[in-house]
């Protein structure tokens, strides 16, 4: 996946995810009213088999939301989600279990600990989608292949009978994808999962994840803060900001030349990466994603207050994603992205 | 790090807080003569004999004797087995009952949440105990309606520990993960989230049994539920106290240590009992 | 002299299932106005160190050996009220989590002003103004209404610069920031280095970085001091310390470090994992064991000193010659 001349995959193959416009509004109550968080902001982007994909953005900028929309735990506002053919935009969260198509879509999460239920061994824990989703229920099946995904994934097998409290941080990440990969997903969402490991240990898991898509050809979403992690790993990357998607391409391209405000102050702040950081961190705070029934600025662009650059079109048009000019599948999302210099 | 077996973190347990060793041992023995206290006893319980009335604890009659002459030390062993299993059955039943309804309250909140509630304000309006005394006297004088009694004035207390633990754990990372794997909510609420609430609940369990003897042997002392001459130790406390001024302190006083030990060896055990159904705790 | 002087230091806590040797031969010092960064993973024990400093260790804490002094002033043998007088005021600490290390049922506004109290004479009709003052120099906008905000009104990042304006309201002469922006957005994170950066410049602040990250540690400090198992490894000046990592651990840590790769593939793991610090047969390096260029002269105590400004606790090093010279530079001056 980082060879220099990579065969592009949208030549040829459909996408193995589509969402199309998506939107999630929340309702709440302030105290001055009532509001709608709007949480996702007509997102739409594609996916294609074998592809491994970041997700990017501060905290509040709907990328959990988002993450729990694609994986039909969270029920739409509006907006399509499209996963090999299917419309899975129709089924609501608590079909989803049910459906054919859950075991191709399945998660990892950021904390292992958390995501694992304290009662229930590691065998159990990876064989539970086995047992409740696969075609096979016979405990001999089930246990040769619970063996075979821990081998992949490097969980020594005597570890197996354990309890999550008596596992490592490593190895009960290892625990959560393997449970997540058992079924051989298509899609593998991956939410911070390195987020609360040490950096040895997490050496060991992202190239474990990289050589387990490799093998198992799978799709990834990677979401993190760690923008030297998902650079590593993600061809491509999106970039969210307030419920949209702000700036999208190949992550050599988003690294080496961002053009929207708000990509370059975020990777001008990764330390010791030589960017002076002042030069382009925004002033201020991201404004609160809740709109006022009775004033809603759904419609400007997400940056208008923090942004060096405010025009009259920022405050009332939010801009639409726009390729950038000599960058092969480069879009950002601002009025005048091209009018900042070069990296 | 070793996994250990059941009885291995029985051991370590034990280990670590001596009491709950006592406790466990004094719990055997209670059941142990529960079970086979009938046939021990050197008398007959409803046996009486008026010329040895109101004797005080001698070589024969270890515990004295009662106002109709009957062995206080054999009808204390024969009731064990009544006090236990009223104390054990409405327990189990508070427990069951109470913890699944207010796991389901907890669970899925709005409208089901709201009645459960709503039900156990209306029992915890009431002193428990005049509730319990109400319960019996309209459905009448009988073991079973004592259980009831019991059992239903309890239940708020399960129901409210059931909604928190399972409401706490609703948003917790293994449910999201349990989804994705393909459970439905039922399997959810089933399989997941009421074996995990039930490590704070054990502690209640067997508190809850102390306080069982307690208003079971309240009730018959004011003459509602088991009575005469149906042995059970709130009678026998009952049937001595008007003889402690009198000064045959002997009739009351054993029935009500026997009862003070049980309720303590219900109380110590909780402790255990929570360290080892939690398997966080092992090591 | 230095201002932050730790001298074979070493910790132990009582625990149930043993003794923790949780810090062992520590010694590393602070000059006036440097940043020092101390690295290392979880169980390294960085965090202990930092509480045994400032004398807020666990009531299970025993120090075996060894000494602090902080200005000249021994810190470990202070009584209480030295210590309580001394935190705040010379030497302050920020933690990892912001919102645990403010008081959620009082007001920003007074929070402040109690450390003023505390701490300096400024008169009762200034304070009000100072702790803005203090706000607007953590550049938190309109410090006027935070004033009279409580912690739960304002954002993650907000919270960490207040605690970070209550921890410098007086000026001390050392910061300790205990991992101050795991947690916060890339962002924030710079935002809140550059501010602790601005202190530490314009009142001549030393600051004690302790983190898990290399890569902000190399962005901000001026030496690094690496931490494994409770054993300093190697303290150098950043630069030389990654182009001339002279320990094994240090280059294999560098080497896990995803800054500046270009593929997944160049990282390489750290083998082995933590000894337990309850051992009482811990080898006397404790990186040994997980070591690739472990010989048998490994098994000897390992020198412990703490002059020269590159120095590496190791008897099979990277670079012997780089520690050395310096140690020779040193004793020369």
């Amino acid at each position: 996946m980082n060879d220099p001349s990579p065969i592009d995959p949208r030549v040829g193959s459909p996408p193995l995810l589509d969402v199309s416009n998506l939107v999630k509004r929340f309702q709440v109550k302030t105290p001055q009213g009532p509001g709608e968080l709007l949480a996702v902001n007509r997102v739409s982007f594609e996916i294609y088999p074998g592809e491994a994909i970041g997700l990017v953005g501060e905290s509040g900028c709907g990328k959990s939301t988002l993450v729990r929309l694609l994986t039909r735990t969270l029920s739409i506002t509006e907006g399509q989600i499209r996963f090999g053919g299917t419309n899975l935009s129709e089924v609501a969260p608590a079909q989803m279990p049910k459906h054919p198509l859950r075991a191709k879509l399945q998660m990892v999460f950021q904390d292992a600990q958390d995501s694992l239920n304290p009662r229930v061994t590691a065998f159990d824990a990876i064989a539970e989608p086995l047992r409740l989703l696969g075609s096979d229920s016979r405990e001999s099946v089930i246990r040769s292949q619970v063996e075979e995904i821990a081998t992949l994934t490097g969980l020594p097998l005597e570890l197996l009978q354990r309890f999550p409290h008596q596992l490592s941080g490593g190895q009960k990440a290892r625990v959560g994808i393997a449970r997540a990969a058992v079924l051989r997903p298509l899609l593998l969402v991956l939410d911070e999962p390195t987020a609360a490991l040490d950096v040895s240990v997490q050496v060991v898991i992202l190239q474990l994840l990289s050589e387990l898509q490799r093998s198992l050809g799978m799709s990834l979403l990677f979401v993190s803060h760690d923008l030297n992690v998902v650079r590593l790993l993600c061809d491509r990357i999106l970039v969210m900001y307030l419920g949209r998607i702000v700036e999208r391409g190949n992550a050599t391209d988003v690294f080496t030349n961002p053009r929207h405000p708000y990509t370059r102050a975020l990777i001008a702040s990764i330390p010791s990466t030589g960017h002076d950081a002042s030069q382009y961190l925004l002033p201020g705070e991201a404004q609160s994603p809740i709109q006022m029934i009775r004033n809603p600025t759904a419609e400007r662009c997400g940056l208008y207050g923090r942004c060096p650059r405010a025009e009259l079109i920022c405050a009332k048009q939010a801009p639409p994603l726009l390729p950038v000019p000599n960058s092969e599948g480069h879009h950002v999302a601002c009025h005048f992205a091209d009018s900042f210099q070069n990296f | 790090m070793a996994v250990t077996t059941f009885w291995g973190q029985a051991r370590a347990t034990a280990r670590e807080n001596p009491f709950t060793l006592v406790a466990a041992a004094m719990f055997a023995g209670f059941l142990l003569i529960a079970i086979i206290g009938p046939w021990i006893v050197p008398f007959e319980p409803l046996a009486s004999n008026a010329a040895q009335a109101l004797t005080p604890p001698n070589a024969q009659h270890w515990f004295g004797t009662d106002s109709l002459g009957r062995d206080i030390y054999s009808r204390v062993v024969v009731a064990t087995r009544v006090d236990l299993s009223i104390a054990l059955s409405a327990v189990a039943f508070s427990f069951v009952v109470g913890g699944f309804l207010g796991a389901i309250a907890g669970f899925w909140g709005g409208r089901i949440e709201q009645t459960v509630m709503r039900l156990c304000d209306m029992v915890m309006s009431f002193p428990l105990f005049v509730l319990a005394m109400g319960i019996v006297a309209a459905l009448g004088n009988s073991v079973f309606n004592i259980i009831l009694a019991t059992a239903i004035v309890n239940l708020p207390f399960y129901v409210r520990v059931a909604r928190t633990e399972v409401n706490v754990r609703r948003e917790a990372g293994f449910v999201e993960a349990a989804r994705l794997s393909g459970n439905s909510d039922w399997r959810i609420l089933l399989h997941h989230l009421i074996p995990n609430a039930l490590p704070p609940m054990m502690v209640q369990v067997s508190l809850n049994m102390g306080w069982a003897i307690l208003n079971a042997a309240g009730l018959s002392f004011i003459g509602l539920g088991v009575s005469p001459p149906q042995a059970e130790w709130g009678i026998l406390v009952a049937e001595g106290a008007s003889y402690i001024i009198s000064g045959e302190w002997w009739v009351a006083l054993f029935p009500g240590a026997v009862l003070m030990l049980a309720v303590f060896t219900f109380n110590f055990l909780g402790d255990g009992l929570r360290d080892l159904t939690d398997p966080r705790r092992r090591t | 002299m230095a201002l932050l002087e730790i001298r074979n230091l070493s910790l132990e806590f009582q625990t149930r299932g043993g003794i923790l040797h949780a810090l062992e031969n520590v010694s590393f010092e602070v000059q006036r106005g440097e940043t020092i960064g101390l690295v290392g993973e979880s169980g390294s024990g960085k965090s202990v160190l930092s509480y045994a400093i400032l004398g807020l260790s666990d009531g299970a804490a025993r120090i075996t050996q060894g000494s602090a002094r902080f200005d000249g002033v021994d810190l470990l043998g202070a009584p209480e009220r030295h210590l309580a007088d001394l935190r705040g005021r010379e030497a302050s600490m920020i933690f990892q989590n912001p919102r645990a290390a403010l008081n959620p049922i009082r007001k920003i506004g007074q929070q402040l002003e109690d450390v003023l109290e505390r701490h300096t004479t400024t008169l009762r009709a200034k304070r009000k103004e100072k702790a803005i003052a203090c706000l607007a120099e953590m550049k938190i906008p309109d410090p006027e209404r935070r004033y009279h905000a409580y912690p739960f009104e304002l954002s993650g990042g907000l919270c960490q610069r207040v605690m970070i304006a209550l921890a410098l309201a007086c000026s001390p002469k050392l910061l300790i920031a205990d991992e101050p922006t795991t947690g916060l957005d890339v962002t924030t994170q710079a935002a809140i280095m550059a501010l602790i950066a601005e202190k530490a410049r314009s009142t001549r602040m030393s600051t004690l970085l302790i983190t898990h990250d290399l890569a902000l540690a190399r962005a901000y400090c001026d030496r690094i001091a690496v931490m494994h198992a409770g054993q300093i490894v190697e303290i150098a000046p950043t630069e030389k310390l990654f182009t001339q990592a002279s320990h094994p651990y240090t280059e294999q840590l560098i080497g896990a470090t995803p800054v500046g790769r270009a593929r997944l593939s160049e990282l390489i793991a750290v083998p082995g994992s933590l000894p337990d610090l309850r051992r009482s047969d811990l080898p006397s390096c404790r990186f040994s064991e997980r070591c690739n260029r472990r010989r048998a002269v490994c098994k000897m105590a390992l020198p412990s000193g703490a002059d020269g400004a590159h120095e590496v606790r190791c008897h099979n090093p990277l670079r012997p010659e780089s520690a050395a010279l310096d140690a020779l530079a040193a004793r020369s001056t």
